[in-house]
């Protein structure tokens, strides 16, 4: 049985090799039309306007990886048969549910970790801010979490929301010199307030609708902000300082220090134009 | 007065953009009922396609400028025709009866990775290109102020004019147009009776990715100056004219454009030009508001 079965699949690897170099010589075919022009001519600043410097290896070696990228899965295709679709959710569904078996254990040390982070790195800026930033997504995350998943409405411009928290918590502590700890919940019911009013409106739409309205509500907030306080985008002055920790140094996390270029932590929120291209890219339409 | 009048022409120039581009939102909202985001993206690929055709007719010598425009438009519409069908064949086919937001965050990943792809490929700044187009035609010359309509101008409004037609009665006539509609109206339906549902969904976003090309072309004519970036706020604008006109309505996606782009014009010439977009998408929300459908569209059912 296994004598006779051999040159058979021997002879199907071969016909398998056969329509998985067809179907790369496809791919690859389309790939030069992509790539020819917009990869393989770039255009250069030289004296007297615009130049074209030719790159024909650049074209060669995308053109490549597709075609040896299609052949290998065309092959892997042929081998292993895709499952179908509920097949596909099981498994899904069981490395969720191995997932958020690990996650409990998981969560509590990488908390910890969290916590450690601004002691462990405490002379590191780059690791600090980055810190802070993943701090910030998940807080995103977790807000459009509401809106999108437990609602299930498609708010394209939640990134607005960002915006006008970041802005009020700054304009508050520029204007009226208060703390900290004032200003965060008054910026946090600043912006649950312009929630409450956009609601009105635009709830009474459903699905796109909603989603293109909001990101129009995105948009509108991102300009305005750009227009009124940020000078040409150059975001507010770093002035504000937090007084969380008294007598910390200033390169902990919360405790930008006023030299230029500080602030960066919370007021790159406050940039609409960051804040706008970082809710596009990563949160609000993610 | 003439002021008015030369705000109208302006208006109408930009909203012809705006709609051809917007066809492409409204056509594949209406097929397979997706927000294609990247399509905004495929748009400044064309108008990159576009540029360095120029360049690069210039270099091999032909300077013939309507036999160069003829030639960059074709290969302008033949690659972004290949970029509308890769992005459906890669990002949004594999996730047909997937959830509902997939293919729209799918979506929203390739706009994101061609932007990238662009900046990598072709550099961060912006590209200059010197007006080939120029002169116009001059009148009711007065001293205080004298309406342009510029040669391009004309271009633009011409051909789009001429492309809206050919397109509608591609839609109208042909054995394709008919498909998209079957398509349209109930997937499983057609499929059933014989229409190659991928082929057709596919063919609609090759034909608006066209149509983006014919827009990108003449965005890079008439302004000048491109970057990585144009296609955001192109690709926005034109989805709020398409939702304005009616989503899934061509006549409705050419009204809309118009509509937009008037009503930026006339906001930054006795207004402010600051806040142009403000108003474009206040007047967007005004609408759906009142008329959720849009303006032609028909009343959506909500299917649960």
């Amino acid at each position: 049985m296994s004598v006779t079965s051999q040159p058979r699949s021997a002879s199907l690897a071969g016909a398998d090799l056969l329509a998985a170099v067809k179907e790369a010589g496809v791919a690859a075919l389309i790939a030069l039309v992509l790539a020819v022009i917009v990869i393989g001519m770039r255009t250069v600043d030289q004296q007297g306007g615009l130049g074209v410097e030719f790159r024909p290896a650049v074209v060669a070696i995308a053109v490549g990886l597709v075609f040896a990228g299609r052949v290998l899965l065309v092959l892997w295709w042929r081998r292993s048969k895709p499952l179908d679709r509920s097949a596909r959710d099981r498994v899904m569904d069981r490395i969720g549910a191995e997932v958020l078996h690990y996650s409990k254990y998981a969560g509590l040390a990488l908390f910890g970790f969290a916590v450690a982070v601004p002691f462990i790195w405490s002379d590191n800026r780059y690791v600090v801010d980055i810190a802070t930033l993943v701090l910030t997504y998940i807080m995103l995350g977790w807000g459009l979490n509401i809106v999108v998943g437990l609602a299930g409405l498609l708010d394209l411009g939640y990134v607005a929301f960002y915006a006008v928290g970041a802005y009020s918590y700054a304009l508050i502590a520029l204007h009226f010199d208060l703390s900290f700890w004032a200003c965060l919940p008054l910026a946090g019911l600043f912006a649950a307030s312009f929630g409450v009013l956009l609601g009105f409106p635009v709830l009474r739409l459903r699905g796109d609708y909603l989603a293109i309205v909001t990101l129009g509500f995105g948009e509108i907030i991102r300009v305005i902000l750009l227009n009124w306080y940020s000078r040409g985008g150059n975001g507010l002055p770093p002035t504000v300082r937090l007084g969380l920790l008294l007598d910390a140094p200033d390169h902990l996390p919360l405790l930008p220090d006023p030299g230029p270029g500080a602030g960066h932590q919370f007021l790159h929120a406050a940039n609409p134009q960051a804040a706008g291209r970082a809710g596009v890219g990563g949160v609000a339409r993610g | 007065m003439e002021y008015f009048i030369q705000q109208l022409i302006n208006g109408l120039t930009l909203g012809a953009i705006y709609g051809l581009i917007a066809i492409g939102y409204t056509m594949v909202y209406g097929i397979i009922g997706m927000i294609n985001f990247a399509h905004g993206d495929v748009f400044m690929i064309s108008a990159f396609v576009a540029l360095i055709s120029f360049l690069v007719l210039g270099l091999v010598g032909i300077t013939w400028l309507p036999l160069a425009l003829l030639l960059v438009l074709i290969i302008a519409m033949f690659v972004t025709s290949a970029y509308g069908w890769a992005v459906e064949r890669l990002a949004y086919r594999p996730l047909r009866g997937s959830f509902r937001l997939a293919p729209l965050i799918s979506a929203i990943g390739m706009s994101v990775f061609l932007q990238n792809y662009v900046q990598i490929a072709q550099g961060a700044r912006v590209k200059p290109l010197p007006p080939l187009i120029q002169g116009g035609f001059t009148f009711m010359e007065q001293k205080s102020f004298t309406i342009t309509l510029s040669y391009m101008q004309i271009v633009i409004v011409v051909l789009t004019l001429v492309l809206m037609t050919a397109f509608s009665l591609l839609i109208a006539r042909t054995a394709l147009g008919r498909a998209q509609r079957a398509c349209e109206q109930d997937r499983t339906m057609a499929a059933l009776l014989g229409i190659n549902v991928d082929r057709t969904i596919s063919l609609t976003f090759v034909m608006g990715a066209a149509l983006a090309s014919v827009a990108g072309m003449m965005f890079l004519l008439y302004y000048g100056v491109i970057d990585f970036f144009i296609g955001f706020l192109a690709g926005i604008k034109a989805f709020t004219a398409a939702v304005l006109g009616g989503i899934g309505s061509l006549p409705g996606a050419m009204l809309g454009g118009l509509l937009i782009g008037l009503i930026e014009t006339f906001w930054s010439a006795y207004f402010t030009i600051e806040y142009k977009d403000v108003a474009a998408f206040s007047i967007l929300v005004l609408v759906l508001i009142f008329r959720p459908s849009g303006l032609l569209g028909r009343p959506e059912v909500e299917k649960v």
